[in-house]
């Protein structure tokens, strides 16, 4: 990380694209005392921070389906100790933080997993909306299981079989999070991208260790994203830029979907559903509700009516920011009274926040609970 | 250490269907029920929370029973009498509530009570440093709602409390649902979103059943135990325009808006749409025609 010698700041050339991408060179200049890491820190919360504030506002369609596949590196270069403690364990936390983000982004979306070690592919999670699922899965790798080569190939085959059969207008994406340098295939893999390029699914790779010709070509002719990442804040920031849904070009004109919110409930005879023809056959499943098509998860498209099948909680993820809390008045605290919410004592000499509607006292920490997170005062009325 | 708020419907009519659909013995039985739970919960660890809220038309009054600042230097094991007392005093308050339109509201109640959690959880993370707590770092997860509910019926709220459901899971914190009527589907939603349990209890003289063999282990400990059926869990949504649920409804492409019938022009983010290509074949005549004047009733 260190570029601050005389020799070391010329670099080499393929140094400065990622140096100008993160803004490394401003923040070392600046800061020359030894506190670089946490100036990097900083540059990257503050991008962070941008592209949060940027996110939200009109034009990011919340009302777009997508549906991906993420495929995780689990061969022998998995346990590299580049990214701490380990590029797994690194990779493990990065991608849950991101599926919180993408379903919040993407409350009308699904992802499934796939791992491939020892040129094997194997999906463990198929497309799914439920957020627990995936997580229970990605957290039960571990170093151990990882090993063997890598295969590109077979890891696209895989994920283009599960994708192919979608409707077109969708959004179909693959994201690889490839930790080797080699890719072991079977054929050709030069085939598989024109296959999968031929179904327009998009892919997009990053790399743990360096830039590869193979991964750049993909992700150039699938219209995805390549990128290698530095460390894992950076890994971070990469991925965290694939949460937002892709632009669609034409289909940017807001329109009114119709939408229905189907039961979960359990069924008496055993119905294959209809988006696994010949898959599993279980007792619970989704019923369309304006032509009774079953399904075993949602969101979906019903492939009968066309019906766009939502959960009420899915859709719930994304208007939750529209009724802030007014900020409360800062008073001295009482130190004989305590918090309204938490029922603690007033710390002497600290301050309490009194709500202007009900006049309840609360203590600093329920104060920035409740404004930044629950955006409802509890001793308040709700009213409509 | 794990700490509970136990939430407890506190409307007088809800109170009062009990004891007409079950017989006069039904609010008795409610009650012993839910004081030998908590007593049972507050036995199992001295450092157990345990925070009793009653939802009602007022307030002002929520706090039935608090582990942490009733106790005066020794230890109270029995809730019986907050228990009584303080549903008495909310179902007495919400008598004196002259508006016939007031609703229990739960939402304030929720929030309050994941403001104690909250507390308590950045109570148990500093106490490591403390010589006691060295094994109950990870044992805050296991802090967890529990919400009995009497009515199958949330009109209001929805947005309020789909938040503070995202809340709680996003901090760890599981929402228990145990319904003495059908259970609303919102509440039914609350389980799913923070992978709870939701429970119905269709006679009185089971709510302790229940409680005990479902409730009672933490979360961790909840794959080992025998899981109750899984019966239909409603994903219905309601509608922004006069919240109502639907199970089928206009979503805004922009900001996710659920209307329950098509509207050219989004009411949250006023994003204009195009006609649908077909036209809904269904009832043109009356109710789309009194809906476009109507004011809004939401924000
Ligand atoms: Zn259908
Ligand atoms: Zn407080
Ligand atoms: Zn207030
Ligand atoms: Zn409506
Ligand atoms: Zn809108």
């Amino acid at each position: 990380m260190a570029l601050n010698g005389e020799e070391e700041e010329k670099g080499y050339t393929w140094e400065a694209d990622y140096a100008e991408g993160l803004n490394i060179r401003g923040v070392l200049e600046e800061d020359e005392k030894g506190s670089i890491e946490k100036s990097i820190q900083k540059v990257i919360e503050e991008a962070r921070r941008k592209a949060h504030d940027t996110d939200r506002p009109s034009k990011c369609r919340l009302g777009i389906m997508r549906y991906l596949y993420i495929v995780v590196d689990c061969s022998r270069f998995m346990q590299d100790k580049s990214l701490m403690p380990s590029r797994l364990a690194a990779t493990i936390k990065i991608v849950t933080q991101f599926l919180d983000k993408f379903f919040e982004l993407n409350p009308i979306a699904q992802v499934g997993l796939i791992v491939c070690k020892d040129r094997k592919a194997e999906r463990i999670v198929p497309l799914t909306g439920n957020v627990r699922q995936l997580v229970t899965a990605l957290t039960s790798i571990n170093e151990l299981q990882c090993m063997g080569d890598f295969s590109l190939q077979n890891a696209l085959r895989l994920a283009l079989t599960n994708l192919k059969d979608l409707p077109k207008h969708f959004s179909r994406e693959v994201l690889v999070i490839m930790s080797s340098l080699t890719s072991v295939d079977p054929g050709n893999i030069f085939s598989t991208i024109e296959n999968v390029q031929a179904s327009a699914v998009r892919c997009s790779v990053i790399g743990l260790a360096a830039e590869l010709f193979v991964c750049s070509q993909l992700a150039k002719l699938t219209k995805g994203k390549y990128s290698v990442v530095l460390d894992s804040s950076h890994f971070e920031l990469e991925i965290n830029s694939h949460a937002t849904p892709p632009s669609t070009g034409k289909t940017l004109q807001c329109n009114a979907v119709e939408v229905g919110f189907p039961k979960h409930e359990s069924v008496e005879r055993e119905i294959s559903c209809l988006c696994h023809s010949s898959g599993p056959i279980s007792k619970r499943g989704y019923e369309c509700p304006r032509c009774g098509g079953r399904y075993c998860s949602i969101p979906v498209e019903c492939r009968v009516c066309r019906l766009t099948l939502v959960a009420a909680p899915q859709l719930a993820r994304a208007f939750r920011h529209l009724l802030p809390l007014p900020p409360f008045r800062r008073i001295d605290a009482n130190t004989e009274a305590s918090c309204f919410a938490c029922h603690r004592k007033f710390a002497a000499s600290s301050s309490a926040f009194e709500c202007k509607q009900c006049a309840e006292r609360f203590c600093i920490d329920c104060d920035i609970f409740l404004h930044e997170s629950l955006y409802i005062c509890p001793g308040c009325k709700t009213d409509l | 250490m794990a700490s509970v708020v136990v939430i407890i419907e506190g409307s007088v009519c809800a109170w009062g269907e009990m004891n007409e659909a079950h017989g006069d013995e039904a609010i008795p039985e409610i009650i012993r029920s839910l004081v030998a739970f908590t007593n049972a919960h507050l036995s199992m660890s001295a450092a157990n929370g345990l925070l009793i809220l009653g939802y009602g038309v007022d307030t002002s009054k929520q706090v039935i029973f608090d582990s942490r600042s009733s106790v005066k230097g020794n230890v109270v094991f029995d809730t019986s009498r907050a228990v009584i007392q303080g549903i008495r005093e909310i179902l007495e308050h919400g008598l004196n509530v002259e508006d016939s339109t007031a609703h229990s509201s739960l939402a304030p109640a929720l929030a309050h009570g994941l403001c104690y959690l909250n507390t308590c959880t950045t109570l148990s993370e500093a106490l490591p440093t403390n010589s006691i707590a060295t094994t109950e770092t990870k044992a805050s997860k296991d802090n967890r709602v529990l919400i009995v509910s009497m009515r199958d019926e949330i009109v209001t709220e929805h947005s309020q409390l789909m938040n503070l459901f995202f809340t709680a899971n996003k901090y760890g914190y599981c929402v228990d649902v145990v319904a003495l009527d059908n259970p609303s589907p919102l509440l039914q939603q609350a389980a799913d979103i923070t992978g709870g349990l939701c429970l119905r209890v269709s006679k009185p003289d089971e709510l302790l059943k229940a409680l005990m063999t479902h409730i009672l282990c933490p979360t961790s400990l909840r794959t080992s135990f025998s899981s109750p059926p899984e019966g239909t869990v409603d994903y219905r949504a309601a509608c922004i325009c006069h919240n109502r649920l639907v199970n089928q409804a206009w979503i805004c492409s922009v900001c996710l808006a659920i209307m329950c019938q098509f509207m050219p022009i989004c009411k949250v983010c006023k994003a204009v749409f195009p006609l649908p290509p077909q036209k809904p074949k269904k009832r043109p005549s009356t109710a789309a025609g009194g809906l476009a004047k109507k004011k809004p009733m939401l924000k």
